[in-house]
């Protein structure tokens, strides 16, 4: 089993294989870089195009592709290029500085038929498609980030004709898993060659997710932590793939395990839904305080509303959370605040609307 | 009629008689030659959609084009990208450009003719690092981002290969330090829309040379462009805005102006 730092080692002996050996056909090779925008540092690693596993068979002609990294949008191109030995291929991978009412008509005239990205960034991208050019999308593959279930309905509504698939990749070692018809959101097969296992897995079969797979030139990464949260699903998938796992959140964001309790952002979008006219928007801090030398955890929710949030809505906001949040299996965090594990939940009314974060982490544990 | 005059009147009737699009046949009237056809602009581009412009239907990149004065698509096959001339083999070629399109192409590029290319990130310094982890030999690149690789550069100590800067103008005083650190430099002028068309080795007072598949020409003292391929969005008469001062050598040399 490998962490980050670990898998720095196996990045460097990826660059010294190259080094030593370039492929004399180097079709089927790239450079995998981490964004470097989390905490930890920039990696680099030669990687491996699934080329030959057939799942550039098949897909649109014309993709509309949001941007990331710059070498997410070149491995795009490249997939493209790898469509097109079968099929006529073109990709429009759109850079955020071209989200502008003039981009309306010429995306009207490329008239896509596919979409893939980030889910939020299409949801914003969304806003400079007309109808027409919108119901034209007859696929969308979301990659980067899971798919919330308040995501999930903004952009169904928005490309109401497009089949809607998941791809599940980490920058530095490339795809992991891929959805199929049968699968709900968020939940993938392992591509072939990849092992998905869960470690630790607690009462309900989530845990730290951990891939294995080869990276490049039989450089093989074993047990890989991702920081990722998820579980196995028991069972053969009506594919007949036998093996499906579901990531429900990063670990230490929208995913946070503290004091005995698990809080996912899913159940809180829920919550917050059910609930919208009390609130637009919401931030979590999770940690634990020492009070009089008891260790107990706490949460601080900001809440945003446009107008404002008045003390009766407050009230209701605590007591919808406390009563409806589950945070084990069997008990709300209502349970644990009267168990003492957990202080009072602490609502905070803020006047700005929160900024929009490019993985918009809604859930956080302070350390 | 030599050889590259008749190429290139061959590309005219090739597009004039395109069933695939009207775009040159409306604007050109009853013209055939191609000295009677009159010259296109940005405008026109900027006026008329991509796939009213489209003469081939092959697999590629679509790139927006943005200037002051409006906003286009571009297409580019990839037989289209692989034959351009944006730079030089190299076994580790970086490419790190300002603008997101131009790099992902150009990086294509390098993929296109065989070679694995690192592209730079926004975020310069991470930019410098990985082309530090990936010893990069050979960069693609413009002038403001040249300015971001001079950690690297200095860092190093052997100079790279080759370093390509990409661009509509270049001020040469400012790329003066940077001679030192590659074994070549050189001046490479483009136009998103266009593709590559003329080079230049560097120097204080470079004279541009007309690349093997560009037929320029000097109107009222700016360059008008002709692409000797058909490419997916053709480029034949394409009036540009860069002010030229042709030498009078026999092999079509300018220097540019005010540049």
């Amino acid at each position: 089993m490998i962490d980050r730092d670990g898998f720095a080692a196996l990045a460097e002996q990826t660059l010294e294989h190259f080094f030593l050996t370039p492929p004399a056909d180097t079709e089927q090779y790239g450079i995998g870089v981490t964004s470097g925008t989390s905490r930890s540092k920039v990696l680099v690693a030669m990687r491996e195009y699934p080329v030959a596993q057939g799942i550039f068979s098949s897909g649109p002609g014309r993709m509309l592709s949001t941007r990331g990294s710059l070498s997410t949008a070149l491995n795009n191109a490249v997939f493209t290029k790898f469509r097109s030995r079968h099929f006529n291929a073109r990709i429009l991978t759109l850079d955020r500085a071209d989200y502008a009412a003039d981009i309306m008509p010429l995306l009207s005239d490329f008239a896509p038929d596919g979409i893939t990205g980030y889910p939020h960034i299409m949801s914003q991208l969304a806003d400079y498609m007309d109808a027409g050019t919108r119901d034209g999308v007859r696929s969308a593959e979301y990659v980067g980030e899971g798919l919330t279930a308040s995501l999930n309905e903004n952009l169904r509504r928005s490309f109401p004709r497009a089949k809607v698939s998941m791809a599940y990749m980490a920058s530095e070692i490339g795809g992991i898993g891929r959805s199929c018809e049968f699968l709900p959101e968020n939940q993938y097969h392992p591509l072939s060659g990849v092992t998905v296992e869960v470690l630790e897995p607690d009462d309900t079969g989530e845990g730290e997710v951990l891939v294995s797979k080869t990276i490049a030139f039989g450089i093989m990464v074993r047990q890989y932590r991702l920081a990722d949260i998820g579980r196995i699903k028991p069972g053969t998938c009506r594919c007949g793939k036998p093996v499906t796992f579901e990531i429900v959140g990063r670990l230490g964001r929208d995913y946070v395990r503290l004091a005995g309790a698990t809080f996912r952002r899913d159940l809180f979008d829920r919550i917050a839904t059910a609930n919208a006219e009390l609130f637009e928007d919401y931030r979590i801090e999770a940690f634990l305080e020492n009070d009089r030398g008891i260790s107990r955890g706490k949460l601080i929710m900001k809440v945003y509303k446009k107008g404002g949030v008045g003390d009766a809505s407050i009230r209701k906001i605590n007591e919808r959370f406390l009563t409806g949040l589950y945070v084990t299996p069997t008990q709300t965090l209502g349970t644990l605040v009267k168990k003492g594990l957990f202080s009072p939940l602490e609502i905070v009314v803020v006047e700005q609307p929160f900024p929009d974060e490019t993985k918009e982490a809604k859930i956080v544990q302070r350390i | 009629m030599n050889d590259a005059q008749s190429a290139v009147q061959d590309l005219v009737d090739a597009v004039r008689t395109s069933d695939a699009s009207a775009f040159y046949r409306d604007m050109w009237g009853g013209a055939e030659t191609f000295s009677d056809i009159p010259a296109v602009s940005r405008a026109e581009f900027i006026a008329t959609p991509l796939s009213r412009r489209r003469y081939k239907d092959e697999s590629g990149l679509v790139k927006v084009v943005r200037y002051p004065e409006g906003v286009f698509l571009s297409e580019w096959s990839f037989d289209d990208i692989q034959k351009e001339q944006w730079g030089e083999q190299a076994r580790r070629p970086m490419v790190y450009l300002s603008n997101s399109y131009e790099a992902v192409e150009k990086s294509m590029w390098c993929r296109e003719n065989n070679m694995i290319p690192l592209i730079g990130e926004k975020m310069a310094e991470a930019s410098v690092f990985t082309a530090s982890k990936y010893r990069i030999d050979a960069l693609i690149t413009d002038s403001r981002s040249l300015e971001k690789m001079l950690p690297f550069f200095t860092a190093s100590t052997e100079p790279i290969s080759s370093i390509t800067v990409i661009g509509d103008s270049f001020n040469y005083e400012q790329l003066a330090p940077y001679s030192r650190f590659a074994r070549r430099i050189r001046l490479l002028l483009i136009l998103p829309e266009t593709g590559a068309f003329a080079d230049a080795p560097y120097s204080s007072a470079p004279v541009f040379s007309p690349l093997g598949d560009s037929l320029v020409e000097h109107q009222d003292g700016v360059l008008v462009l002709t692409k000797r391929r058909l490419l997916t969005t053709p480029i034949i008469q394409y009036r540009t805005d860069i002010a030229t001062h042709p030498v009078g050598d026999p092999s079509g040399g300018f220097t540019l102006v005010n540049r």
